[in-house]
Order: C-alpha cells, then structure tokens, then sequence
C-alpha cells in the first residue's frame, strides 16, 4: 500500500448505478486558491476516523473515503474553521520541532499544498 | 490473484418497492419478499463486511423503509463501525422511522428525486410521492443527517435539470448526484424511452459545470456521464473486485449491480460463505480481476489500466459474452450496437415499469 494517502472509495457517483464515468468533485473545474491566510474547515458531512483493519486513519464521508497518513491526519486534526493555513503550519512546526525558517516554509508548503488537493475535492472548505 | 481490500458493500435489503422507476437497477427477476435474508444473516454480514476493510454501507433495495429491521442493521452497522447510508425513495421515512435511524447512528440518507416537475415526477415514479419525498428530505435536514439527493437523468427530466439542481438546493442538499442512466435490467428495456440526445447531455453537463461553480462550498455537485456518448468505456467501479461488493436481497453477492445478469457466471452466496471466501476465493469475484481474460482490443490496448475494458455486465448484456470489450467503447468492434441504439431511440415508446410479480399496483 502506498504511503501517501490515496482515495479509496470515490464518490462512487450514483451509488444506484453499476460503474460509472464520473465528472465528479475530482474532475471538477478549477478551484480557488489555497494561501497561508486561508481558514479552511472540513466539509460539514465529512470526519476523521481510524479504521482498525487498514491500522490507518481514514477521511469519511458520504459515498466516499480516503486513507490518510500521519502527516495529513495531523494537519487534518487541526483543521478547525478557525485556525488559518500558516497557524496550522506553525502548530506542526512547532511539533515537528522544526529546527529554522526553512524547515518551517517547508511544512507552510506542504500543509498549503495538502489543503489545496482537498479544497480541490471538496472535502475542505475555503470559506 | 491477490484481491486488494474491499471499501464498499451495497446491501440491497429488498426488492420491495412503492415505486416503479423504469431505470430501476435491480435485475428483471425480482425476489419476493419471503427470499429475502432474515436480520441475522446481514448482521453477520455487515460484521464480515468491516472485518474485511468495508469502510462505507449502503442500505439500499428496492425501498430498504420496508424492512421492519432497518433500524436494528443501522445500529450494528454502527457498532462495527462502517460510515452508513440509506438509499431511500423517501416513502417510509417517517418522523418516528427517522429518529430511531439517528439514534442508531445513520449517518447519510439519500433521497432519489425524479423531477422538478411534481406530475412527471410521479409519471416516472409510477405513483403519488413527491409530496412524501419532501417531508422525507425536510426530514433529513432538520434531524442532521448528512443529505444527498439523487436524480437519475433521462430523456424525460434533462431538459429541467436547472431547475433539478434548484429543488436540491431549497431542500438543503449536502451533495446532489445527478446520473445519467445506465441501460442494464430495467434501463434496458426501456432504452428507446430514456435515451437523451446528445444536445441534451452537452446542456445538461453545461448546467452542471455551471453550477458546481455557484454551489461550491454549500452542495457538492457529482455529475455522472452517459456512457453511450462516451469514447471510452467507464472503469466498472475501479476494476472487478477490486473494491466494491453487492448483497442481493436473497444473498446473491457480487461486484456490481448487474453481474448477477451474466447469466454464464455462478455468483456465490452469503448464506454459504463467508464474505472474506466470497471477496478472495470465489470464482465469480476472481472471473474479470487483473487483464488475462481479456481478448483483442484490449488486451493490447494501453488503455487497459484505465478502464479495464469497460463495463463487463454491459459487454455481456449487448454481446453475449462477457470477455468482450464493452461496445460503448469506439474501439470494439461491436460498437455499431451503440450507435444503432443512439439512432434508433426517438423517446416514442412508453416506459415498461418496474414491477415485482403479485405486489399491489397503483399507479
């Protein structure tokens, strides 16, 4: 199993319907800009678990869910409606004990290029 | 072949149904109520389900409300820890219904719209039920659940789907599917009465696109392609068992919805097997994993990890054997099939509905 996180059961769109070409969230048209003053909150239906059987955390949500890894889970923890992407970086920063200012603009990248492919799925909100 | 670990299972409870959709998914051969699997044998499946890796349960039917012991499956579902939805027409979904579902811990309820328009909604639903769908999706709101509406897109609604995307917003969806037919079972019969055009789909989609843009952030917007306009076939749920299991409402487990319909495949059955035998072991699961049963232009075809040849059930359905590529694919040579039927379908034929022997009619 890959190490990054990956969909594991995607939107399967109609549910009703034997597989099917999705223009779904994933295909979607472009989505707006994630930057470090953004708030992101989870979409509303959406939660984070633990799936015993996979020993991994996973993004549930309806018709769909993502196996995450440690990294996302953590920054998927912090992910409150409040908290915007730089203060979500420098909580992991801090965590991650990121020894200067490049190791810290790293995780703001990371964390800000996480959030982006998860606002592009709707999975995150931007406002 | 190594099977990867299953995400989904898709326990059709019933075939029992107060509608009568021509595109119903369910196979022609419908079981009758005294087939059905008693409580247990799903609670031990649901179990198996998880141990498994399931993540996400559908209850679904024909109308899973039918079914006195929803709301006790609901909460095992729970207690194992799946993500549950109920795929509901809305009838039966009752206020008392609906919080004992909350309680038990459903989380996502799916209510099936047929139109905008509440008289050809009803044509199509074959009954009365738009005013019972709206207190089904009022409901679904006011209670908290997690709330998609679905709307199967046809020759007969697509003109609407403006105000379709409109009707799901009032009502407060979290996500809207919008899914153009797929022609197995009963969409099959019908195919001449639902078919769209290709106008329609190129608006209907235009609309769609449109409004994922607006309603970014307040309803998620899946709009599913029909497959005859397509170039290349639809990846059948990732591949043949490599994620998704059905449970017929007699314990018929398979792959999809329509595997049942190839008829030269002997699916096995819950009531004989453990679901891990059944996901692992059986040769129905195993006929179409990995590509060495494929024949010419897939088995060449690079392509080949991308949609594995298309739709099996379809193949078998409109070729009469399975092996071969799905003729909505430009590439098979049985893909004159599609474009016969795309000339061929004016809309003139009246619906053929959904109907299990003996149940009342009324229409």
């Amino acid at each position: 199993m890959s190490p990054a996180d990956r969909p594991v059961a995607r939107a399967v769109p109609g549910a009703a319907m034997p597989g099917t070409a999705a223009a779904g969230p994933d295909a979607a048209a472009p989505a707006p800009a994630v930057g470090p003053d953004t708030v992101p909150r989870l979409w509303r239906v959406a939660r984070v678990g633990f799936d015993e059987v996979r020993q991994r955390p996973v993004l549930l949500y309806p018709e769909g869910a993502v196996l995450l890894n440690e990294t996302g889970a953590a920054i998927l923890r912090l992910v409150d409606g409040r908290r915007t992407v730089r203060e979500i970086a420098e909580r992991l920063a801090g965590e991650y004990h990121a020894p200067d200012d490049a190791a810290r603009a790293e995780i703001l990248r990371d964390v800000t290029a996480y959030l982006a492919g998860l606002v592009a799925r709707e999975l995150v909100h931007d406002r | 072949m190594t099977a990867d670990r299953p995400t989904t299972l898709l326990a059709e409870l019933t075939h029992r149904c107060p509608l009568h959709c021509p595109y119903c998914s369910n196979p022609l051969e419908l079981t009758r109520a005294a087939q059905e699997l008693p409580t247990d044998d799903w609670k031990r499946v649901l179990t198996q389900a998880r141990r498994l890796g399931v993540l996400q349960l559908g209850l679904s039917g024909g109308e899973p409300m039918v079914r006195k012991d929803l709301e006790e499956l609901a909460a095992h579902a729970h207690a194992e820890g799946l993500y549950t939805t109920l795929v509901t027409s809305g009838l039966g979904f009752t206020r008392p219904r609906a919080e004992r579902l909350r309680e038990a811990g459903l989380e996502h309820v799916q209510v099936s719209l047929q139109d905008a328009d509440d008289d050809n909604a009803e044509r199509i639903a074959g009954v009365r039920s738009v005013r019972q769908k709206r207190a089904a999706a009022a409901l679904a709101t006011e209670l908290g659940f997690a709330f998609t509406v679905n709307v199967v897109l046809h020759r007969a609604n697509l003109d609407r789907i403006e105000a379709i995307i409109a009707l799901a917003g009032e009502m407060g969806a979290d996500r809207l599917e919008l899914a153009n037919t797929q022609f197995y079972g009963w969409g099959l019969v019908n195919r001449d009465a639902l078919m769209p055009t290709r106008e329609q789909v190129d608006r209907a989609f235009e609309a769609a696109e449109r409004a994922k843009q607006r309603w970014r952030g307040r309803m998620q917007i899946v709009f599913v392609l029909p497959d005859y306009y397509e170039r290349y076939p639809k990846p059948c749920y990732g591949g043949w068992g490599k994620l998704y299991i059905v449970v017929h409402p007699d314990g018929t487990a398979a792959p999809c919805h329509a595997a049942v319909q190839i008829t030269d495949l002997t699916m096995p059955n819950v009531k004989d097997h453990d679901l891990a035998w059944i996901w692992q072991e059986s040769p129905g699961f195993n006929a179409f994993r990995g590509d060495a049963w494929m024949r010419e232009p897939c088995a060449g075809c690079e392509r080949k990890c991308a949609d594995f040849g298309g739709c099996r059930c379809q193949a078998f359905a409109l070729t009469g054997d399975a092996r071969n590529a799905d003729p909505v694919c430009s590439l098979s040579p049985a893909h004159g099939l599609i474009e016969e039927a795309l000339r061929q379908a004016d809309g003139s034929r009246p619906f053929t509905y959904r109907v299990l022997a003996g149940e009342p009619q009324s229409a």
